[in-house]
C-alpha cells in the first residue's frame, strides 16, 4: 500500500466517524463536517512524518473542535449559548443533549472521548494535554452538571 | 498549595450518557467526500505559495535596508571593514523573530499552517566586507547570558523573564535558551490550535500556545514559586494582592468555588492595555495565577 493510496484509505474508514465524534463535540453537523475536513488537511501535512494516522486524526479533530468552541465561547456569553443550543425539532425531548451543550468545552471533550469514544482515562489525558486525574475531574463535574439539570 | 482533586465518582452508572452520545452520533449522516478534502489541501498549498513569496518579498526589503546601513557603515569610515551581528535583535529594527535574513543568506519557509507562520531560515551574520565569514556559523539561536527562566523568575504582566507574551516559541526558546516545548500529544502545528508548553525541569509554569504565539503564563506552584515582579504570588493573601497591586485589582466569581473565599483578583494595569494577571484564590489564599494577554488569561479551563 502506498502513502497516498492509505491517505485515502484513512479518509474511508475514518471520515464518517470522525464527523459524528465532532458532532458530539461542536453540536452542529455541518460545522462538524468543516472541521472534520480541516483535520484532515493537517493530517495530510504531516502524513510523511505521522507514525500513528488514526490516533493522530482523531487528536486533530478533537484539537479542531475545542478551537472552534473556544473561538465561538468568546463571541458568545453562556447564557447565550444555552439560548442557542436548541436540539433539532425531533430531539426536543432530549434534555441531557441540550446540557451536554452548555458545558464547559473542556468537560464536553472529556464526557465525549470518555463515554462516546470509549477512550481510558490516560488516552483522554493525552489528547486534552492534562493529567489523568484532571480528566477525572472534568468527567465528574461534566456529569455532575448532567445530572443537576437532568435527574434520572 | 494546590486545588484538590475530587474523587472519582465510581457508583455512577453513565450508561444512559452513553446512550445518549451513541443515539446523537448515529443522527448524523455525513455529506462529505474526498473531493472536498482535496479541493481543502489544493487551497492550503496555495495559502503557502502565497507565503513563501510574501515572505521572500519581505526578506528582500530588510536586505536592501541592511545593505543600506552596511553601506552607510562604510561610507562613516571606509577604511574600517565594519562586520555587524543581527543576531541579536534588540540591537536593530528588525521585528521580533528570532531568525534575521542576511545579506547571502537562502530563505526557506517551513511547513506551517497556511504560509503565515513560515519562518526564514538563515544564518546570522552579515560582513559588509565581503569576508570569508563561515556562513554556516549561526548564532542566532544563542541566548545573552543569564537569561534563562528558573523558578524565581519574576512573573511579569506581560511575560516572565525574557519571554514576552506574543513571542513564537521558536523566539522564547532562542530568549532563554532553553527547550520551549509543546506536548505533541496535544498540540498540532496546524492552524487554530491552542496547547500548552513547558520548559524542562520547571514543572509549575505552563506556557499557554494559540497558533504559533505565546498567550499566556500559567503558574501552578508546583515546586516554583515565581511570584510576579510586584512581590506576590502562590500562598499570598488577596490583602497582599491588593497591596502590591494598588487600586489595579478588581474581583470577580471564582469558576469552580470551593469556598466562601473562592474568589479571582484580576489585575488590570493601565500601563499594560489588553493585559491581564488572575489570581486564583481558595481558602484565603492565591493557589494559582496566570498572566498575559486579557483574552486568553480570562479562559478558566485552559484553551477554553
Amino acid at each position: 500500500m502506498t502513502r497516498a493510496s492509505s491517505f485515502v484509505d484513512l479518509y474511508r474508514d475514518r471520515y464518517d466517524p470522525m464527523v459524528r465524534l465532532a458532532y458530539l463535540l461542536v453540536g452542529d453537523a455541518a460545522v462538524a463536517e468543516e472541521l472534520v475536513q480541516d483535520a484532515f488537511v493537517k493530517v495530510h501535512r504531516h502524513w510523511g512524518s505521522v507514525e500513528h494516522p488514526n490516533a493522530y486524526l482523531r487528536t486533530a479533530v478533537v484539537n479542531t473542535c475545542r478551537s472552534w468552541g473556544r473561538r465561538r465561547a468568546r463571541e458568545q456569553d453562556h447564557q447565550r449559548r444555552r439560548l442557542e443550543a436548541v436540539p433539532d425539532p425531533e430531539l426536543v425531548a432530549d434534555e441531557m443533549w441540550d446540557v451536554l451543550a452548555t458545558l464547559p468545552e473542556r468537560q464536553r471533550s472529556a464526557i465525549v472521548l470518555r463515554f462516546y469514544e470509549d477512550m481510558p482515562e490516560a488516552e483522554v489525558a493525552a489528547v486534552l494535554r492534562c493529567r489523568p486525574n484532571t480528566v477525572r475531574t472534568l468527567v465528574h463535574r461534566g456529569l455532575a452538571a448532567l445530572r443537576r439539570e437532568v435527574p434520572r | 498549595m494546590t486545588t484538590p482533586i475530587e474523587p472519582p465518582d465510581t457508583r455512577h452508572d453513565d450508561g444512559d450518557v452513553r446512550r445518549m452520545l451513541d443515539e446523537r452520533a448515529r443522527s448524523v449522516t455525513p455529506q462529505g467526500t474526498f473531493a472536498d478534502i482535496e479541493a481543502r489541501l489544493g487551497e492550503a498549498d496555495a495559502g503557502r505559495r502565497r507565503g513563501r513569496v510574501v515572505l521572500a518579498a519581505a526578506a528582500a526589503v530588510v536586505l536592501v535596508v541592511l545593505a543600506a546601513g552596511l553601506f552607510a557603515l562604510g561610507e562613516g569610515d571606509p577604511d574600517e571593514t565594519q562586520r555587524i551581528d543581527v543576531a541579536d535583535s534588540s540591537t536593530t529594527e528588525i521585528p521580533p523573530t528570532s531568525e534575521s535574513p542576511q545579506t547571502t543568506g537562502q530563505v526557506t519557509t517551513t511547513d506551517g499552517t497556511d504560509g503565515s507562520d513560515a519562518t526564514v531560515t538563515t544564518s546570522s551574520a552579515v560582513d559588509s566586507s565581503d569576508s570569508v565569514e563561515d556562513p554556516d556559523v549561526d548564532t542566532a539561536d544563542e541566548p545573552p547570558p543569564g537569561r534563562a527562566v528558573s523558578e524565581l523568575t519574576p512573573v511579569r504582566i506581560d511575560g516572565i523573564g525574557a519571554i514576552s507574551v506574543s513571542m513564537t516559541v521558536t523566539e522564547a526558546s532562542a530568549a532563554t535558551g532553553q527547550d520551549v516545548a509543546i506536548d505533541p500529544n496535544s498540540y498540532l502545528n496546524g492552524t487554530g490550535g491552542c496547547g500548552f508548553a513547558q520548559i524542562d525541569g520547571l514543572p509549575g509554569i505552563w506556557f499557554m500556545v494559540d497558533g504559533d504565539r505565546i498567550t499566556r503564563v500559567d503558574i501552578t506552584g508546583a515546586g516554583t514559586p515565581n511570584p510576579t515582579d510586584a512581590g506576590v504570588g502562590v500562598g499570598s493573601t488577596p490583602a497582599e494582592v491588593r497591596a502590591a497591586y494598588p487600586g489595579m485589582v478588581t474581583e470577580e466569581p471564582h469558576l469552580y468555588p470551593m469556598d466562601d473565599e473562592s474568589r479571582n483578583l484580576v489585575v488590570t494595569d493601565p500601563a499594560h492595555p489588553g493585559h491581564q494577571i488572575i489570581f486564583s484564590v481558595h481558602q484565603g489564599a492565591v493557589v494559582d495565577y496566570r498572566a498575559g494577554l486579557s483574552d486568553w488569561v480570562a479562559m478558566p479551563e485552559g484553551c477554553a
